[in-house]
C-alpha cells in the first residue's frame, strides 16, 4: 500500500473519513439496487389471487385431414396481428413475416398420387422451448399458463432465438412495419405493431385468451371449452374447423383429446422441444 | 454589533414589504381597474363579469357597480364562469382543450360520477371519451343564457355539424403498453384492493385544466418514478399481488 511519508495525523484522517463514506455510500448503493431485494419478498407478498391461466396449458391441434389448405388462416392472423401486408420481393429474400405459415408437403412414398397437402404451422410454442434460454436479455420467455412470448420492447434483435428455433416460426422485422394508407385505420387496436429491428412470433392471440378470461373474471363466469375451441384468429377463420384450440389440462377437452389421437404428431419430436401444437397426419388414401 | 445587525434587519424587512406592496398592487389594480368607468360605479361588460361584481359587492356593499339589463341574468353561474375562464388559462399546467372543460366544475362542484361520463370504466379496458350526444343530454335543458360560454358554443356547433370533439389525451401509454381499467375498477368485486379513479389520474375533481400530476415517489431502488411509468405500475403489481407476468401489460 502506498502511504505518502510526509502524510499528517489529520490529513490522515480526513482521507480516512472521505473513503469510508465513499464506501459506505456505494455499499447501500448496491444493497438497495440489489436483484435480491427484488426476489426476497415477504410471505403477504407473494400472489394472493390464484388464478385459472396457471392451471392451463394452451395447445392446438391442426387436423391435417380437414385442412384444405385454403389459407384463411394466414390472412386471419396477418389482419388479427397487424403483420404488414407483404409482396413478392418480402418472400424472394425472406423477409416475409408470417406468423401462420402454409408450407406445402410433399408426398414422396412411391405410387402416391394424393393431393398435395399444405402444413400450417404457427409457433409451436413448445414446452421446452430452445428460443428462451438463449436470449440475451430476457426478451422472450414463457408464461405460466404455457405460451412463448415475446416482449418486443424488451427486445435487442439478436436474433439468436430465430436461430434457435428449429421450426422456423421467428421472423425478424427488417423494415419499420407499413401499410397502405386505407389500411391504417384497419388496425387491431388490441396489439402493438412491431418496431424495427426485433423478433416477432406468434402468440397464440394472447390477447384475445386475455380478454375473454379477464371478462370472465370481472363477470364472475366460469369458462368451457367452447369458449376456447377457436379462440385464435386462425382456429376462428378455418371453414374446416381444422384448427382446434384449448387447454391440455384439461383432459376433456377437444385438443387434448386430439393430442392422445392415434394420428396426432409433434414436428421434430427427437429434439425433445414437446410442441403444443399437434398435427394430425393425413390418412391415407387409396 | 448589535445595532447593526437591527438596522440590517429592519432594512431587509421593508425591501420584502416593499417587494410585496409591488408585487400586489397591479393584482388589485386589475382587478378593479378593468371595470371602472367614470371613477365611481364599475360597469359589468358580460354575464360573467356582472356575477364577479355581485360578488364583489356582497364583500364589500358600499361598492357602486352596475349591470347592464342584457347581463343581468342569473346564469351562467360565477363558479362556471371562473371554472371556464381557468380551463383556458394557458399559465396553468396541462394542454389547451378544443372545448374549455372543466373538471372541478362538472366532477367537484357537481359531483357527478367519473363514470356517468366515461362509462365504459367498469366493462371495458377503455374508459372512453363522452360523446357530444352525452354532453348535450344535460347541455341541450340548460338555460340558453349559457350560451355566453364559448366552450357551449363550441360544444353545439360540434352538435349541430354532427362532428365529434377533438379532445387532447393527457394520460397516454406508449403503444406497447395496455392497460385494462375494468380489471383495476373492478378489483374489488374478485378479492382485490379497491382502487379510486385518483389513484392514477390525480385528484381530477379539483382540476379546471386537466393535467398530468407528477407523482414522483422513491421506490425501493432508490430511484424516482414517476405516475404511469412502468417501475410505479410493477411497484403497485407487487405490493398488491398482482399479476407481474410481462404478457399482463406488454402484447
Amino acid at each position: 500500500m502506498m502511504i505518502p511519508r510526509n502524510l499528517t495525523r489529520r490529513a490522515f484522517a480526513h482521507r480516512f473519513v472521505v473513503s469510508a463514506l465513499v464506501a459506505a455510500s456505494a455499499l447501500w448503493a448496491f444493497l438497495m439496487s440489489s436483484p435480491r431485494r427484488a426476489l426476497a419478498g415477504s410471505p403477504e407478498r407473494e400472489r394472493t389471487v390464484a388464478t385459472d391461466d396457471e392451471k392451463r396449458k394452451w395447445g392446438m391441434a391442426i387436423d391435417l385431414d380437414r385442412c384444405t389448405g385454403c389459407g384463411a388462416c394466414v390472412v386471419a392472423c396477418r389482419t388479427e396481428n397487424n403483420v404488414p401486408a407483404t409482396g413478392s420481393a418480402e418472400e424472394s429474400d425472406g423477409t416475409d413475416i408470417l406468423w401462420m405459415n402454409l408450407l406445402p408437403l410433399e408426398d414422396r412414398s412411391e405410387g402416391s398420387e394424393s393431393a398435395p397437402e399444405m402444413l400450417p404451422l404457427p409457433c409451436l410454442h413448445c414446452e421446452d422451448p430452445p428460443c428462451v434460454p438463449v436470449c440475451p436479455v430476457g426478451a422472450t420467455y414463457q408464461t405460466g399458463d404455457g405460451i412463448v412470448a415475446q416482449i418486443y420492447d424488451r427486445c435487442i434483435g439478436c436474433r439468436f432465438c430465430e436461430v434457435a428455433c428449429p421450426y422456423g416460426v421467428r421472423f425478424f422485422n427488417w423494415d419499420a412495419p407499413e401499410w397502405p394508407t386505407s389500411h391504417l385505420n384497419t388496425l387491431n387496436p388490441d396489439v402493438a405493431t412491431r418496431p424495427a429491428g426485433v423478433v416477432e412470433k406468434c402468440t397464440f392471440c394472447s390477447h384475445r385468451i386475455r380478454s375473454v378470461t379477464e371478462s370472465a373474471r370481472v363477470d364472475g363466469v366460469s369458462l368451457s371449452d367452447t369458449d376456447f375451441q377457436s379462440l385464435p384468429a386462425c382456429a376462428e377463420s378455418c371453414p374446416a374447423e381444422a384448427i382446434v384450440f384449448g387447454d391440455l389440462n384439461d383432459p376433456g377437452s377437444r385438443v387434448a383429446l386430439a393430442a392422445t389421437s392415434p394420428r396426432a404428431d409433434q414436428l421434430l419430436e427427437h429434439l425433445g422441444t414437446k410442441p403444443k401444437v399437434f398435427h394430425l397426419r393425413r390418412e391415407r388414401r387409396h | 454589533m448589535g445595532t447593526h445587525r437591527a438596522r440590517g434587519r429592519s432594512i431587509f424587512v421593508s425591501i420584502l414589504l416593499a417587494g410585496a406592496a409591488v408585487l400586489l398592487f397591479p393584482a388589485l389594480q386589475g382587478s378593479t381597474a378593468a371595470h371602472a368607468e367614470g371613477g365611481d360605479s364599475l360597469v359589468a361588460e358580460s354575464v360573467c363579469d356582472a356575477q364577479r361584481l355581485k360578488a364583489m359587492q356582497v364583500e364589500d356593499p358600499h361598492l357602486e357597480i352596475e349591470i347592464p339589463a342584457e347581463f343581468d341574468r342569473p346564469f351562467p353561474t360565477l363558479a362556471a364562469c371562473e371554472s371556464h375562464e381557468a380551463a383556458l388559462d394557458p399559465a396553468s399546467e396541462g394542454p389547451i382543450q378544443p372545448i374549455a372543460f372543466s373538471h372541478k366544475h362538472h366532477a367537484g362542484d357537481f359531483e357527478i360520477d367519473c363514470q356517468y361520463c366515461h362509462s365504459g370504466t367498469d366493462r371495458s379496458a377503455s374508459a372512453g371519451v363522452p360523446s357530444v350526444e352525452l354532453c348535450m343530454g344535460c347541455h341541450a335543458q340548460f338555460p340558453a343564457e349559457y350560451d355566453q360560454l364559448e366552450g357551449i358554443q363550441i360544444l353545439k356547433e360540434h352538435w349541430e355539424n354532427g362532428k365529434s370533439i377533438e379532445w387532447v389525451q393527457i394520460h397516454r401509454l406508449p403503444e406497447h403498453v395496455k392497460f385494462q381499467h375494468q380489471a383495476h375498477i373492478r378489483s374489488k368485486d374478485f378479492g382485490g384492493p379497491e382502487f379510486e379513479c385518483q389513484t392514477c389520474h390525480g385528484p381530477v375533481e379539483n382540476m379546471d385544466k386537466l393535467y398530468m400530476t407528477p407523482d414522483t415517489k422513491f421506490w425501493q431502488y432508490g430511484l424516482p418514478t414517476q405516475k404511469l411509468e412502468m417501475g410505479w405500475c410493477v411497484k403497485c403489481h407487487r405490493d398488491n399481488g398482482a399479476s407481474q407476468d410481462c404478457l399482463t401489460c406488454h402484447y
